[in-house]
């Protein structure tokens, strides 16, 4: 029985290994336009006067939004920060890909209208709460230590609402709305698991050498430091803006 | 096959460690924000270093970018007889014209949002039916200015083509003496 697990584990890792490389051979191989900064700003004009069902906009949007939102990958390094074994990273990211894609759907079938300053602030506050807790900060102020994968569904939730509000920008049109939200939660995914496979690549090379453990503290606190500089810098906004 | 955080083994860090570590985020967090990220994204530089290491530039530059375009557009209209905006849809043409008299002066001066059109500055002649136009000026910009002297009666003006993903907002002015006959 447990030789069947250990298998499925294996299999299932090599799968998910497997894919990742396609992916990034198919991103590797894509021209080089499709990436070019031009490109992306004329997708933004495009989607900003758009009529219609635009699957391929919205998930190339929703893509470029994860790869380059370094306040949801910043929070997901604090996650996987301390998370060993494929299967508690799968577990934790699909709880976050499950929050997120709730309020990314709720908001903006709902026509929420979230305050961006405000919600950017809070995600900045979860990559600082992340950062805090690596460093066993409520095991020793609080006595306990909060049960990390409710946490990170929670978080999830925020970050969100932060999607929704960032999908918002653009021209959404009534009719068919489900479909393009559909493709711009898709693309969020496909760049998450692009980004994180980077990211753990790293991880796990840097986990080989002795410095992880060393400086793993440090890393939690410039963790924070992220997060309270995003935090400031969003309420700030805020404040001028909000 | 507990998860590490989880694990109620593991060592619970001293309050001191603890402090130091947060209070170390807040300090590092307070002055990057200060000297680096509020100067470039704000322009807000309470200890000026911003300015010195060149980063309020980044904020002010997109105020800097707008206010000539709007404070020239004042200064002009004093000299401008008429000032219009036009939006042209995505994938399509339009006209606008002016009717002028033979030998008149039409002076003026379009720009875009940003982005190039396709123009062709021409006039037809009062009453033709044969579909001759004379062209002055062609091709694909995002401003120009000038002056055309008629050298017939007649429409004047602009075929814009956008060819663009998205609408081009184009803004005339003109000066000289014409009725304006407008999106045609």
């Amino acid at each position: 029985m447990k030789n069947n697990i250990f298998n499925i584990y294996t299999r299932a890792q090599r799968l998910i290994k497997l894919l990742g490389v396609l992916l990034i051979f198919i991103v590797a191989l894509s021209p080089t336009s499709v990436f070019a900064h031009g490109v992306d700003a004329n997708t933004e004009r495009f989607l900003l006067g758009n009529q219609g069902v635009a699957i391929g906009a919205f998930l190339y949007i929703g893509a470029k939004h994860m790869v380059t939102g370094y306040d949801h990958l910043l929070f997901l390094v604090g996650v996987i920060f301390f998370l060993f074994r494929t299967r508690e990273v799968l577990i934790y990211v699909s709880l976050f890909t499950l929050g997120h894609s709730l309020t990314l759907f709720f908001g903006v079938l709902n026509h929420l209208a979230v305050n961006p300053f405000l919600i950017d602030a809070i995600i900045g506050l979860s990559i600082v709460y992340k950062g805090f807790d690596n460093l066993g900060g409520f095991r020793r102020i609080l006595g306990f230590q909060p049960n990390t994968k409710i946490m990170v569904m929670i978080f999830g939730l925020f970050h969100g609402f932060g999607l929704a509000t960032k999908l918002q920008k653009f021209n959404l049109p009534q009719m068919d709305l489900w479909k393009n939200l559909l493709a711009f939660n898709v693309g969020v995914e496909l760049g998450q698991f692009i980004a994180l496979l980077f990211i753990l690549i790293g991880l796990n090379f840097w986990r080989r050498s002795q410095s992880f453990y060393v400086f793993s503290t440090a890393t939690n606190t410039l963790l924070m430091t992220g997060g309270l500089i995003l935090f400031g810098y969003q309420m700030t906004g805020y404040i001028l803006n909000g | 096959m507990a998860n590490f955080m989880n694990d109620t083994n593991l060592p619970t860090p001293s309050v001191k460690s603890l402090v130091f570590a947060s209070g170390l985020a807040i300090l590092l967090a307070t002055i990057l924000l200060i000297t680096a990220v509020l100067p470039a994204e704000y322009g807000i530089d309470p200890t000026g270093l911003g300015k010195k290491l060149g980063l309020t530039q980044l904020s002010s530059a997109g105020e800097d970018i707008v206010d000539p375009v709007i404070t020239s557009c004042k200064e002009q209209l004093g000299q401008w007889t008429d000032s219009t905006t036009i939006v042209v849809p995505v994938h399509s043409g339009l006209e606008y014209k002016f009717d002028l008299l033979k030998e008149a002066k039409l002076e003026y001066a379009w720009k875009t949002d940003g982005a190039k059109i396709y123009f062709d500055l021409h006039g037809e002649p009062h009453g033709d039916n044969t579909g001759f136009f004379k062209s002055f000026k062609l091709g694909s910009e995002n401003q120009f200015n000038g002056s055309i002297t008629t050298e017939f009666a007649g429409p004047h003006g602009w075929y814009f083509e956008n060819k663009t993903q998205a609408p081009v907002t184009i803004i005339l002015n003109t000066k000289g003496t014409y009725q304006v006959l407008g999106l045609m």
